[in-house]
């Protein structure tokens, strides 16, 4: 059987995005030079610890990323987030992994919520439906497949840097049928 | 849609599809484990107190699947299968994981034989540091007619075997495969490692050993899914009961629960096929120590 590598393909998206993010880069402000440390300084903690100001930017309302484990099903799927408002957002990561002919789809539509943090620095806590299906092919003539179908829950909590790219690193537990399993998880994408 | 945002949506379409699997190699034919020379030479004998007490052909046949994890302290594992009173008299056992060092002062399938007063036949599957690591029969009544097979190699696994002989019931010759699979496989991967061993046995044969069907959907052989795994039902067992039912097995053992027990995990991965006999439920001994999987027996009615 063929076997794919993921690292390269997780690689090839990031360098395939880069000029995307550069795209989406805010125009710089113009600033008396006199005033520029202080107004950098108290930018920069406004946006730490109270978001960002009235007048900033736009906030980056949308987020693409690929996700390392996690809520994927698989060792990496494919995440989008919309933020509603500063403190909600939702969105879905799904995935659709070849495992030795088996194939497993995997969608994971979930509520954010940021109970604690700024427009950069974040805390946040996740929760949603896991619906995944996974098909065994035969692979042998004697033998017809089997296929299954089931849904779970997803309870995630980490940490995001949100600034042009997108960071997160979370814990999370997989509540289902089988029972309930600790896992743990890698987001790096770009808000847009 | 710009040239960046098309190639950034194929190269993140791409990342969603996320494909590995191992390769798996070549099938062999059985050989007879007589013509096997070297390091992997096989081994077979009888108490050394004197031979087994014959017995007649019986009605029903107990015969008992366990991986003894290297059968190191020979002794300790005699003591705990006697102590069990429904394995302690078994008349078949087909063992996993049984080795043999020459700085040891015997095979430990030959201890093992001995301190039960059984028949034994120690066939190696590779080398291991200065010894061998293999299958083994123990018996009451002849084992005849040794045979094995190299299994399919696995990428970044190990040789691995399938063990056949026969046990003369003086009328009858009842065929016996002992297996032991390759760990962290998928269940489409795991047909074909077992394929060889079963696909053109005899109309009447017991087959047994340690499967390995965990409970995981593997990623490349290293990552199990774990969460996946609670949410949909990913359990190999049941699936390689329904291969082998597909061949015409009975699958006494599929109602047995779990044959081990790992980092609070229970798995079963332990199995008995069985095809043109009468067979009853099996049974899991778990108060059986000595080793990380729990004996597996069955009662087979002789045709």
């Amino acid at each position: 059987m063929s076997q794919y590598r993921l690292a390269p393909i997780v690689l090839a998206t990031v360098a395939a995005l880069a000029p995307a993010a550069a795209l989406a880069q805010p125009t710089p402000v113009s600033v008396p030079t006199a005033v520029a440390p202080l107004t950098a300084a108290a930018a920069s903690a406004a946006s730490v610890d109270a978001g960002p100001p009235a007048s900033a930017p736009r906030r980056a309302r949308h987020a693409i990323y690929v996700e390392a484990l996690g809520r994927a099903g698989g060792v990496a799927g494919l995440g989008y987030g919309y933020q509603i408002s500063r403190r909600l957002g939702v969105g879905a990561v799904g995935s659709i992994n070849l495992l030795d002919g088996q194939r497993l789809y995997s969608l994971s539509p979930f509520v954010t919520l940021y109970p604690v943090g700024g427009a950069r620095h974040r805390w946040f806590v996740e929760a949603g439906p896991h619906l995944a299906r996974l098909v065994t092919p035969s692979p042998v003539p004697e033998w017809d497949g089997t296929s299954s179908n089931g849904i779970g829950g997803q309870l995630t909590t980490g940490y995001e840097y949100r600034r042009h790219v997108l960071t997160r690193v979370f814990a999370m537990v997989e509540v289902g049928r089988g029972g309930v399993a600790p896992w743990f998880g890698v987001d790096l994408g770009w808000a847009l | 849609m710009s040239r960046a945002v098309r190639r950034a949506a194929a190269a993140l379409a791409a990342a969603t599809l996320g494909a590995c699997g191992l390769e798996v190699g070549p099938t062999a034919d059985w050989i007879d484990v007589a013509t096997v020379a070297g390091p992997l030479t096989a081994k077979t004998g009888q108490p050394t107190d004197g031979l087994p007490v014959e017995m007649a052909r019986p009605a029903t046949l107990r015969v008992v699947s366990f991986n003894v994890e290297m059968g190191a302290d020979a002794d300790a594992l005699a003591a705990a299968i006697r102590g069990n009173p429904n394995i302690a008299g078994a008349d078949v056992y087909l063992v996993q994981e049984e080795e043999d060092y020459p700085e040891e002062s015997a095979a430990r399938a030959a201890r093992l034989g001995d301190a039960l007063g059984l028949r034994w036949l120690y066939v190696p599957g590779r080398v291991k540091g200065t010894g061998t690591h293999g299958l083994a029969i123990m018996s009451r009544f002849p084992i005849t007619a040794p045979a094995k097979m190299d299994l399919p190699m696995i990428e970044k696994g190990q040789q691995r075997i399938a063990l056949r002989a026969a046990i003369d019931l003086g009328d009858l010759a009842l065929p016996v495969v002992d297996v032991h699979l390759e760990t962290r496989l998928n269940i489409t991967d795991r047909i074909l490692h077992l394929r060889p061993a079963v696909i053109d046995l005899p109309d009447t044969v017991l087959v047994a050993g340690d499967v390995n069907t965990n409970p995981y959907l593997w990623d490349d052989g290293t990552v199990p899914l774990i969460p996946t795994a609670q949410v949909i039902d990913t359990d190999q067992a049941p699936i390689l009961d329904d291969y082998m039912a597909g061949l015409g097995f009975a699958t006494p053992a599929a109602g047995v629960g779990p044959t081990e027990r790992k980092y609070g995990v229970e798995s079963r991965l332990d199995a008995i096929y069985t095809r043109g006999l009468i067979v009853g439920e099996a049974h899991v001994e778990r108060t059986v120590a000595g080793s990380d999987h729990w004996p597996v027996w069955v009662d087979v009615t002789l045709p």
